[in-house]
């Protein structure tokens, strides 16, 4: 079978079709479907036991597919070992050779291709040069701290232009700083390599960062598949709005809708929504409950001396956590006793106390209206 | 110290005594007296000459059995470390507990069985093989009951931590069998220098498989001193017990010395 | 400097089928088929093969006094070696376990010493030292003033004497894994709740280390049954055991029948205990790291 060119300069593409694994009586990964261009960056977005590591496992050939296919750059990859898939992977411990040298490890894909001398260490220097690892390559891994480590993990992954990348919560064993220059290290490799990059990560601020596309995964399952931006502008349910950033959740009531608009009930009155932020399904018209997700920063924080005008409710502050650039508040809101996050990232602004009153404010622009789910399973 | 922690701490030290005496005194008086001038196996020794051992070199049959131990030592060497290295890399791989107990207790079970009875069932396949009185024949037998301990010694240092090296070698090109020998193998190498030291001195010291297998051929030092034993016991034999000995130590204390380096230092990052 | 996906050589790996252990199991599966498991169910066959008008070797076995003797000389000698080596035993690894430097390795040493040096060794240097005129009688003539020398050769005495040597550091060893076992912390907390260092040791260090008694003595027993070396080097005709018997049954007599139904009765009380064994002392589990 000829495969349609499923390649580009410097990518392959990945394609999964009603993917599952199931060990024993645990199904860890249930009908997984998802299509990714050549040279893209979709990571895999979600808790543990989310299945997110399955599918990365399974799109590398570590673990057998229950049911389903895997087609690599077009061809059928479902069946094949681990090291005829031309994918290189970073693991989340980097799994370093400990008895090779950096050089060793690095290295080593090429020996198993059997490129070897001149032409090996070309390879080894270009890549080393790449992620500043020049001076450490006749170091044991041991030897080495957790970043450098990590960097010698991508390396070696990466010497022999695989086309496709994957890579396990690289950044978790990291700290904080460190982390944050990574992030920008490896969009930068993304774009300079132009390889198809799956990444597997619990932490939403990862995946926002560097992804083309995020796959949002929660027991077994892709919940859903965007941009991070539509994904957090848009979120189309409960699970993917609580998980990417915060998120306030109102009960609404829909009391008009159209094809061209829609109006709902909440504790800030009747709000007009977007016909394009409304996620119900298309027959739930006038009466029908949802969920209203309001960020923070879409909240205003108004002085109650100054009145608001319309889309204000009354709170009373209960908590504040200052975090440097901003601060984040709970607040009561006096009506409803709904509980709400509000976030202060004008610079100079006042600092409020417990027990505070202010006015929160809403942008209904921004606001998306969700199905309830909360009395489903 | 009082009176009665002092008579406890006496009587301690008394028995502990008498256990290190009673466990090396023997070896070193069987030692002694293979190094008598007499002709007789009498402690103390009569003057000091080495002819017993030079006898174990000069008597033709001596000298035979010597070399078919060493021989055979080295085929049972070769056999039980290669086999009973994969052996245990299987049972490490298998994913289902229980089944890798199944399979844990199914390689040991050689060991719980007498070496004699396993070698009296030998001997009828091994005739219709033809393999009586051959090195191999012997050190197949010995090999039997020398893998399980290859298998315990090599699963004493794999850790799961290796398996997960050896995932990573496949997704960087290697075939199992790459994996395996390059990143695998040489952290395995102070189990395996361990479970080869037993091998060779369970073929060394055992004198089950040649009474029944070795014919008149393959007879090995353990045998000779047994027949010596009933025909006429002169300081030959203790000359022969002592090399066994000193093999055994020298075995353990190599096998010792190379798995105590060190096994990949610092792997997890830190 | 793109390469392609997927190359198409057939290699090693298309040779696995299900599970990749197998790979790995396959060799030493075979080996154990042919070397163990073959040969055995032959012995039994052999065994239950009973010729028209003879009886069955299992009954013979159990019913003529020439075997019971035997079966009862190797099962007296085990537990005998099985019981001294406990007494000598379990202090002896106490003591390793407990006691500082310069003790603990010199105890330690010595019972690895003994068990490195092999078997044959160890037999052939106590017929010199148990004979008439052998060292330890020497000694406690000289310090007994005894008349007539104690004999300890070629006789139980001597067996015993041999096999408890043998098997001691087996059983030390086996001990001392199960004292490891046992966590630091749990004597000192009970001597802070009021118990003196004896009832301290007796109601708690002890009882935890029972698994590791019952492992060891297990298999101080099973293997004590099979042995050969020592009671032919160091018994008498009293002492004969079952394994010493069946070379002459065989080679000499061609009594496959009961030598294969001796052999059996034994490697079915063997395999028994040594399952009982790995139980207890979870023996070939894997570590993380």
């Amino acid at each position: 079978m000829r495969s349609s060119s499923g390649h580009s300069a410097g990518g392959a593409t990945v394609e999964v079709s009603e993917l599952g694994k199931a060990y024993r009586s645990v199904v860890a990964l249930r009908d997984a479907t998802l299509s990714i261009r050549a040279g893209e960056f979709v990571s895999l977005l979600g808790a543990s036991g989310s299945g997110k590591s399955t599918l990365l496992k399974l799109i590398a050939g570590l673990e057998r597919v229950t049911s389903g296919r895997i087609l690599l750059g077009g061809i059928d990859a479902t069946g094949l070992p681990s090291e005829r898939r031309g994918i290189g992977m970073v693991f989340q411990d980097y799994a370093l050779f400990p008895t090779m040298t950096v050089e060793g490890n690095i290295a080593f894909p090429l020996r198993t291709r059997g490129i070897r001398g001149e032409d090996s260490r070309r390879r080894i220097a270009r890549v080393a040069e790449m992620l500043g690892l020049e001076a450490l390559l006749s170091r044991r891994p041991s030897q080495l701290s957790g970043g450098q480590q990590q960097r010698v993990a991508i390396a070696r992954a990466i010497v022999f232009e695989p086309q496709i990348l994957l890579l396990d919560e690289p950044l978790s064993a990291l700290d904080k700083n460190l982390r944050e220059q990574t992030k920008g290290e490896l969009k930068a490799l993304h774009a300079r390599l132009g390889v198809t990059i799956v990444y597997v990560t619990h932490d939403q601020s990862e995946a926002l960062a560097m992804s083309n596309r995020i796959a949002v995964m929660d027991h077994g399952c892709i919940v859903d598949v965007d941009t991070p931006r539509k994904l957090y502008a848009r979120p189309r349910s409960r699970f993917i709005a609580q998980f990417l950033g915060h998120a306030n959740l109102l009960p609404v009531t829909v009391l008009e809708r159209s094809a061209a608009a829609c109006v709902v009930d909440s504790a800030w009155g009747r709000l007009p929504i977007e016909i394009e932020n409304v996620a119900l399904e298309p027959g739930a018209g006038k009466g029908a409950r949802g969920l209203a997700v309001v960020r923070p920063e879409h909240l205003r924080i108004v002085d109650a001396t100054l009145g608001g005008g319309p889309h204000c409710v009354t709170t009373t502050v209960s908590q504040a956590l200052y975090n440097g650039s901003e601060t984040i508040y709970r607040a009561t809101c006096r009506a409803s006793g709904l509980s709400l996050t509000l976030m202060d990232k004008r610079p100079g602004s006042r600092s409020l106390d417990i027990g505070d009153e202010v006015l929160a404010k809403v942008d209904p622009a921004h606001l998306v209206v969700i199905p309830d789910d909360r009395g489903a399973a | 110290m009082s009176p009665g922690r002092l008579a406890f701490a006496t009587v301690t030290a008394m028995f502990l005594s008498l256990v290190v005496v009673y466990a090396i005194a023997p070896i070193f008086v069987g030692a002694s007296v293979s190094i008598t001038r007499s002709d007789f196996l009498a402690f103390p020794p009569e003057g000091f000459s080495m002819r017993w051992y030079e006898t174990l070199w000069t008597d033709p049959r001596w000298r035979r059995a010597l070399l078919n131990s060493l021989i055979i030592a080295g085929l049972c060497t070769i056999i039980a470390t290669v086999l009973g290295t994969i052996t245990a890399y299987g049972i490490a791989l298998t994913s289902i507990p229980s089944l890798r107990r199944a399979l844990v207790v199914l390689f040991i079970l050689p060991l719980a069985v007498p070496h004699m009875s396993l070698a009296l069932a030998l001997y009828p396949v091994f005739a219709k093989l033809g393999l009586i009185g051959t090195h191999f024949g012997v050190a197949l037998a010995q090999a039997l009951y020398s893998i399980p301990l290859v298998v315990l010694a090599v699963l004493a240092v794999i850790r799961r931590r290796d398996l997960q090296l050896a995932q990573a070698a496949r997704t960087l090109g290697a075939n199992p069998i790459a994996a395996f020998h390059l990143v695998i193998l040489p952290l395995l190498t102070p189990g395996i220098a361990v479970g080869g030291a037993l091998a060779c001195m369970t073929s060394f010291d055992d004198v089950t498989a040649p009474i029944f297998l070795s014919g008149s051929s393959a007879g090995t030092v353990p045998k000779m001193m047994l027949d010596a034993l009933a025909l006429n016991s002169d300081p030959s034999v203790m000359a022969a017990s002592t090399i066994i000995a000193i093999t055994g130590l020298t075995l353990f204390a190599l096998g010792s010395a190379l798995s105590g380096r060190s096994r990949h230092a610092g792997s997890t990052p830190h | 400097m793109t390469q392609a996906l997927a190359r198409r050589s057939w290699g090693p790996s298309d040779l696995l089928v299900g599970n990749a252990s197998l790979l790995w199991l396959a060799p030493g599966l075979v080996a154990v088929a042919i070397l163990f498991v073959w040969p055995i169910v032959q012995l039994v066959i052999v065994s239950l093969n009973v010729a028209p008008g003879t009886i069955s070797p299992y009954v013979s076995v159990l019913s003529e006094p020439i075997y019971l003797r035997v079966i009862s000389n190797t099962a007296v000698s085990a537990l005998g070696t099985t019981i001294l080596c406990l007494l000598i035993g379990y202090p002896t690894a106490y003591a390793i376990h407990v006691l500082p430097s310069p003790w603990r390795p010199i105890v330690l040493s010595a019972v690895l010493f003994s068990y490195a040096v092999g078997t044959m060794p160890r037999a052939f240097s106590w017929i010199v030292l148990l004979g008439d005129r052998g060292l330890v009688n020497q000694a406690l003539m000289r310090a007994f003033k005894f008349s007539e020398p104690f004999e300890m050769l070629y006789n139980q005495r001597g067996v015993l004497i041999g096999m408890t040597h043998v098997m001691l550091p087996f059983m030390v060893l086996t001990l001392l894994g199960a004292m490891a076992r046992v966590p630091a912390r749990l004597v000192p907390a009970a001597r802070t709740l009021g118990a003196s260092a004896f009832r301290a040791f007796g109601l708690v260090f002890l009882p935890m280390t029972m698994p590791g008694v019952l492992a060891g003595m297990m298999m101080t027993f099973v293997y004590s049954l099979g042995f050969f070396v020592v009671p032919a080097v160091l018994g008498g005709a009293g002492q004969t055991t079952v394994v010493m018997i069946l070379r002459d049954l065989t080679l000499g007599m061609g009594r496959w029948g009961i030598a294969s139904a001796l052999s059996i009765t034994v490697i079915v009380i063997c395999v028994f205990g040594a399952a009982i064994y790995v139980s207890l002392t979870r023996l070939g589990e894997i570590e993380e790291h």
